[in-house]
């Protein structure tokens, strides 16, 4: 009786580690995710800043300018869907840039251009940080005998990546 | 009935911890790839060949002990020629003692190795290297690098130079931690032997990463990230206080270049990087250990040492690089 007892603690202990463990590795990677943002957010911050700096130097990129304003107010109000667009308006902004040389010489712009390099390599990070925590709680999900317990509890695969924060690397 | 297997059990995971966590602390056994140790060799016996000095100690000591060696045959045929010789054998005896005393209080094989030699060899390998076997790395130093703790600390062969415009400070370190028994009997085990590092960094991260050797986690789970590099993962784990830091000190380039020097030498190596200081352990066993023999014996033992100075290179080498491109 006792041994059976002890089977059943045995056993009780093990699912509660494993419930634990999958929960741990989902929250993980959940916050992951929510560090992306920290940073998205941090570069959209900059926006105004390199607006105005823009402005100074060219004439023709009024409607990129208002456009990029536009939706970043848009993604600051919770439109996650802006941010995709934000992303691509940004990127053709950047590109813009290239055609202006005083632009690119002005010291405002060369310590925007500083904090921008720095922002990226930290979404760039925030990224990585976030595939490998998904990676481990998608592996751990799906690895026998993990998966029939993931199966009870009803832990499901998480994607990668939602949303187009590949392609916002910057290159000056 | 079944009664007796609770224990049994309780007892057996019990064991299992204390071997797990015994494990963890002992010093790791080094054994520096062949191929690796061939090609420090090779490097090795061209310094010591052209190494004048070495030569002239070399031939020194030769005639040293075949003096030594003529004195203790000396002394068994005295013991046999003793009834023929009668107290004459005491006369001669007493001389062959003291010529034997002489010979070894003015011993100075060490000096010449530690004081000359050594130095040369390291300064030709390396430009502007100072080696010094008598002093080392003062253990408040290596207490800042907050690795576990010891009883017992021993710290020499200490080389300084400059990496990158960067001050830097090596030498052999060896912890050990005191066991006392029911008799009162002290024994020391080996917690860490090898060379130890420090390079002060132009930046300061405000933060600390933590690079160490795959076995328990001693940190919280929180601190703990993944890398993604599967070969470095399945030999490191990190700890870190800013993930987003320490994701960007840790680019594929930087693991991968360790996971190579790991996979070229064979030698587990262990990075802090706290603040501006960045700490290097490795676990080598002990450096420059010296005697003479052939050129080519000596060669083996010193290219044991360079292998191991060019290892704490390249690993400086990595993170200062990293480092010069990370913006705070």
């Amino acid at each position: 009786m006792s041994f059976i007892i002890f089977i059943l603690i045995v056993i009780a202990l093990c699912l509660f580690l494993e419930f634990n463990s999958i929960i741990y590795l989902k929250n993980r990677a959940k916050r992951s995710y929510s560090v992306i943002d920290v940073f998205l957010k941090k570069r959209f911050d900059l926006i105004p800043n390199l607006v105005e700096t823009v402005k100074g130097y060219t004439k023709y990129e009024g409607e990129t300018l208002e456009n990029l304003v536009k939706l970043r107010n848009s993604f600051e109000d919770g439109d996650y869907k802006a941010g995709e667009k934000l992303n691509d308006t940004y990127n053709k902004l950047i590109a813009l840039t290239e055609n202006y040389p005083k632009l690119k010489a002005s010291e405002n712009f060369l310590q925007l251009q500083k904090e921008l390099t720095k922002v990226e390599n930290e979404i760039q990070a925030a990224r990585r940080l976030y595939i490998n925590d998904v990676t481990n709680y998608n592996t751990k999900i799906e690895k026998f005998p993990h998966m029939i317990f993931a199966l009870f509890i009803g832990a499901r695969p998480m994607k990668l990546l939602s949303f187009a924060t590949e392609e916002v690397k910057v290159k000056f | 009935m079944y009664g007796f297997i609770f224990p049994i059990f309780s007892f057996f995971f019990l064991f299992l911890i204390i071997v797990i966590l015994v494990s963890s602390f002992k010093g790791k056994k080094v054994k520096i790839d062949d191929s690796v140790s061939d090609k420090y060799k090779d490097i090795a016996f061209k310094l010591i060949v052209g190494n004048e000095v070495l030569n002239e100690e070399r031939k020194k000591y030769r005639v040293k002990h075949l003096v030594i060696r003529f004195i203790l045959i000396s002394f068994a045929l005295l013991v046999f020629l003793s009834r023929y010789l009668g107290h004459l054998t005491f006369i001669i005896v007493l001389a062959l003692v003291i010529a034997l005393i002489v010979l070894i209080v003015t011993n100075n094989d060490k000096n010449s190795v530690y004081g000359e030699i050594i130095p040369k060899i390291i300064n030709d390998y390396m430009k502007g290297l100072k080696y010094n076997h008598y002093e080392g790395i003062n253990s408040s130093i290596y207490r800042e690098a907050r690795f576990e703790g010891y009883d017992r600390y021993s710290s020499d062969d200490l080389i300084s130079g400059t990496i990158n415009d960067q001050n830097f400070i090596m030498s052999e370190v060896h912890t050990e931690s005191r066991h006392t028994d029911s008799d009162g009997n002290t024994t020391y085990t080996t917690i860490f032997h090898g060379a130890f590092a420090k390079v002060t960094l132009k930046k300061d991260f405000k933060c600390f990463v933590n690079i160490i050797n795959n076995k328990i986690k001693l940190f919280s789970k929180d601190k703990y990230i993944t890398i993604d590099n599967e070969a470095f993962e399945k030999i490191y784990d990190v700890f870190t206080d800013d993930k987003i830091k320490a994701m960007r000190l840790l680019t594929p380039d930087v693991t991968t270049k360790m996971i190579d020097l790991y996979n070229e030498t064979g030698i587990y190596c262990e990075i802090k990087i706290i603040n501006n200081i960045l700490y290097i352990r490795l676990y080598t066993g002990s450096l420059f250990d010296f005697s003479f023999s052939n050129p080519e014996k000596e060669a083996r033992l010193i290219g044991k040492s360079l292998a191991v100075i060019d290892s704490v290179f390249k690993v400086m080498e990595n993170f200062i690089g990293e480092v010069e491109r990370f913006d705070v």
